[in-house]
């Protein structure tokens, strides 16, 4: 529908009306929808954590929820005896290395189903980043 | 928000998520910390006792008998470190 303002802006074509442009409800609800849309569409961060339960392998994974399907998430405790654990996850990646301050690296099983990310370590729950009652940070990209 | 796994491990623990946000939906298995239970989640995390209805949990403390197991644990571990 082609809207009887004049002018639009340059990134969502949202109208701009002139002073002698006839105005129509039709154009704000054009606008509205598309606006709707771009921030549906649009990129966000999600943070949280939770707290390790020092448990690891395939039948006791990590889990965590988004509100929307996450593409990029970063997950880090908070400083161990060893150091710092580390997980970096890009969407798509299904064995992923988590990574102590002491510089060892231990790989992960990961499993991305919609809004919900899992991951596993058969070696132990300091690397699976699940050590007990230590708190784990995350950052999404969703 | 706070959501926590129902059911326990076999070491007591339960897996949680505290979420700087609001999930429209729960996952299946879990359910969400009331706000009247959310500071009794946080001390106790992760060996709680609790029980719940419909995705929401109604009651929740601390399970006492995992969490001396697993500080057992560490005493052996520095007691095998000296």
């Amino acid at each position: 529908m082609a809207t009887n303002a004049s002018s639009a802006t340059p990134n969502l074509g949202l109208s701009q009306w002139a002073a002698d442009d006839y105005i129509r409800r039709e154009d704000f609800n054009a606008d509205n929808a598309a606006i709707d849309a771009a921030l549906a569409s649009a990129a966000v961060f999600e943070t949280g954590s939770y707290v390790g339960a020092g448990v690891n392998g395939s039948a006791n994974p990590n889990t965590l929820t988004f509100t929307r399907e996450p593409k990029l998430v970063f997950v880090q405790s908070k400083t161990l005896g060893i150091g710092t654990e580390q997980l970096f996850l890009l969407k798509g990646a299904t064995r992923v290395s988590s990574t102590a301050g002491t510089g060892s690296m231990s790989s992960n099983t990961v499993v991305w189903n919609g809004n919900t990310l899992s991951w596993y370590n058969s070696h132990g729950s300091v690397e699976q980043l699940n050590d007990s009652g230590y708190t784990y940070f995350y950052v999404a990209l969703c | 928000m706070t959501i926590i796994r129902i059911e326990p491990y076999e070491n007591g623990a339960h897996a949680n998520q505290t979420i700087n946000g609001t999930l429209s939906a729960v996952p299946e298995g879990w359910a969400v910390v009331p706000p009247e239970l959310e500071a009794a989640a946080a001390s106790y995390m992760p060996w709680v006792r609790l029980a719940a209805a419909d995705g929401v949990v109604t009651s929740l403390t601390l399970n006492e008998a995992a969490r001396a197991a697993f500080e057992a644990t560490l005493e052996n571990e520095e007691e095998v470190e000296a």
